[in-house]
């Protein structure tokens, strides 16, 4: 059930900050062989393993790498380490676990796609992570695996700089992440031109998750029709999954892609904590439609999760227990996304306000008349109208539980309190 | 920017205290520049390094977090200062200043603790936590004790979901946080406090 591929040296900790130690257990094979292929062929290699991006927006890797204009330098590489996503915290336990092959994904990534400068975006709050990833910045440095002519390949050369957010889940969005990263206020960007295009000041820019890249080394151990073979038809290879919330062991672990998430929830997660059921299940970080216990069948993959509407995004699953309110948990939604949309767009900014207003009045047992429909108005007028997709992202998921849980509403409004236990 | 014949790009680290500016100029003739350059402000030098690229926005966020972490938080005066040093406009400086969650516009305690109410973590108790700092340090958000040792926030999610409460203190992670172990922290900063 569980696989070791790119989780296989977790837990060494320590072991792993140190290069040597970290090229004597495999490390820098995929580099290694990466360099003897020509950048062409590195994309195409990308592109048999069906690799999917994990960032939650799930587009083909080796696709997004091949939209870039021809010869037009210079090109840069973004890694998105800005992991926000309520119920995600794999690039977390990566960067954290395996820092090398973080850094040996950049190497393969920017070989292949020709950029001379990498940034690592991480998020402001992981400080230590941070720290972490520029000592092993150094370290690679200092052995020539970076700089000029690195790994002893003449005209490759490279540049990776970390650069530390401060705050702010719309970061991770990717045009919103490059003006962040070009010190403005991180707000998305109107697109086209897409990044592959013009990007990172004014320049083609590729910009991938952590685990996206790290998976790179992955795909080059093993090849990618063989990593292909490891998931379904149109998503290949393994994956990392966080389980959080009311499940007795949670924790990142690595699944094939396609594995059902019945499974996963119970084989690997040992099902809800003890003396509950299973209420919801959000498959992917709160941005994803939540799902009832009758859909656990479906396979965790994204045509799979496609078929009721939801998607496996970043890869972050919460197992919402039966003695939670379900009002409570579209107002905590609701709460997080006011809080943090941009506000460049009226129907998100002040839409997500007025939900968490109406939302808040049901939990509180205050609610009028006509509060079900107005909630349903408001989000139908935020899908669709805003410039990213964290629109949709704050309103589909509020949505979805007012439909598949409207007796919860109903009762609230009926009996004017919450009949459940109280988290908050 | 585009018109730039070479493409430089200024990288800004506060590693450790010690405040540095780590600039990689990237030239045909030669490769890597780097200049170190000891914070706060040897204004001259780092004029001389800001002129070299035409586009000194790039530097905001990270001059906003030196100073931070300097100062403790970003005033008007900072960003009046930001702004004259890279000849921005004082709203843009204020712009980026008032979106990020991490830059603090007014002082808050020593001992800055971030408690995270997002979905996983209030389902592990992290309201739990919120009441208890609220009643035993007798803080609402965003207020510092008598003593100027603590302020709290709660936060949106910290990416520790599995580990749930999590909490940060200043740049300290904690995980799994309990009652217990919160009042011990509590303790031994204020023990250290004293």
């Amino acid at each position: 059930m569980l696989e070791k591929l790119i989780t296989r040296n977790w837990g060494l900790k320590e072991r792993l900050y140190n290069i040597n130690e970290y090229e004597r257990l495999g490390g820098f094979l995929a580099l290694k062989k990466v360099l003897s292929l020509s950048p062409k062929e590195v994309i195409e290699e990308v592109k048999r393993s069906n690799l999917r991006g994990r960032g939650g927006g799930a587009f083909p890797t080796g696709v997004k790498w091949s939209f870039l204009p021809q010869g037009q330098f210079p090109r840069y590489l973004v890694v998105n380490g800005d992991e926000g996503e309520p119920g995600t915290f794999k690039d977390h336990a990566l960067i954290e676990n395996d820092p090398f092959r973080l850094i040996e994904g950049c190497i393969i990534a920017s070989y292949a796609i020709q950029a001379e400068h990498c940034f690592i975006y991480i998020r402001g709050e992981l400080e230590e992570e941070a720290k972490l990833l520029e000592d092993c910045i150094k370290q690679a440095k200092d052995k020539g695996y970076l700089g000029r002519n690195c790994f002893g390949k003449k005209g490759f050369n490279l540049e990776i700089s970390v650069f530390r957010g401060a705050g702010g889940y719309i970061c991770g969005e990717e045009t919103a992440l490059l003006n962040s990263l070009e010190g403005e206020r991180g707000v998305p960007r109107l697109k086209p031109p897409f990044p592959a295009i013009k990007g990172l000041f004014g320049y083609p820019t590729i910009i991938n998750n952590v685990e996206t890249i790290s998976y790179l080394t992955v795909i080059f151990e093993i090849g990618g029709d063989s990593f292909a073979q490891l998931g379904v038809e149109d998503e290949g290879g393994t994956r990392l999954i966080c389980l959080s919330g009311d499940i007795k062991r949670p924790g990142v672990y690595e699944i094939r892609v396609g594995t059902p998430l019945k499974d996963i929830i119970y084989n690997i997660g040992g099902g809800p904590k003890e003396g509950k059921k299973i209420k919801a299940v959000f498959p992917g970080g709160i941005s994803s439609l939540p799902l009832t216990p009758e859909e656990l069948k479906l396979p965790y993959s994204v045509s799979g999760l496609k078929q009721v509407g939801s998607m496996p995004g970043s890869g972050g699953i919460i197992v919402i227990g039966d003695d939670i309110c379900m009002v409570w948990v579209a107002l905590r939604l609701a709460k997080f996304f006011h809080h943090e949309s941009c506000g460049q767009c009226v129907p998100c900014s002040i839409g997500t306000g007025w939900l968490e207003f109406i939302l808040k009045k049901i939990e509180g047992g205050e609610s009028s008349k006509g509060d079900i429909q107005l909630i349903e108005n408001i989000t139908d007028n935020i899908f669709g109208k805003t410039l990213c997709p964290f629109g949709d992202a704050a309103s589909m998921p509020i949505k979805t539980i007012l439909n598949k849980f409207r007796e919860e509403f109903i009762t609230h409004i009926v009996e004017k309190r919450c009949p459940y236990r109280v988290v908050v | 920017m585009n018109t730039l014949s070479f493409y430089a790009l200024p990288f800004i680290s506060c590693q450790f205290l010690a405040l540095n500016i780590i600039l990689l100029t990237h030239t045909d003739k030669d490769y890597i520049k780097l200049k170190l350059l000891k914070m706060p402000f040897e204004t001259d030098k780092v004029h001389e390094l800001v002129e070299a690229y035409p586009d000194k926005k790039l530097f905001c966020l990270s001059l906003l977090r030196l100073i931070q972490k300097e100062k403790g938080f970003i005033d008007t005066e900072a960003i009046k200062e930001v702004a004259t040093f890279l000849e921005l406009p004082v709203a843009e400086v204020q712009g980026v200043a008032t979106f990020y969650s991490m830059i603090m516009r007014k002082r808050m305690g020593r001992y800055h603790i971030k408690i995270c109410t997002n979905i996983s973590c209030s389902i592990n108790g992290s309201f739990k936590l919120v009441s208890f700092i609220k009643d035993k340090l007798g803080i609402s958000p965003y207020e510092i004790t008598p003593d100027g040792l603590f302020s709290f926030e709660e936060v949106e999610c910290l990416a520790g979901c599995g580990y749930g409460p999590v909490m940060i203190i200043n740049d300290d992670y904690y995980t799994n946080v309990t009652l217990e172990k919160l009042e011990e922290i509590i303790k031994r900063i204020k023990d250290k406090g004293r």
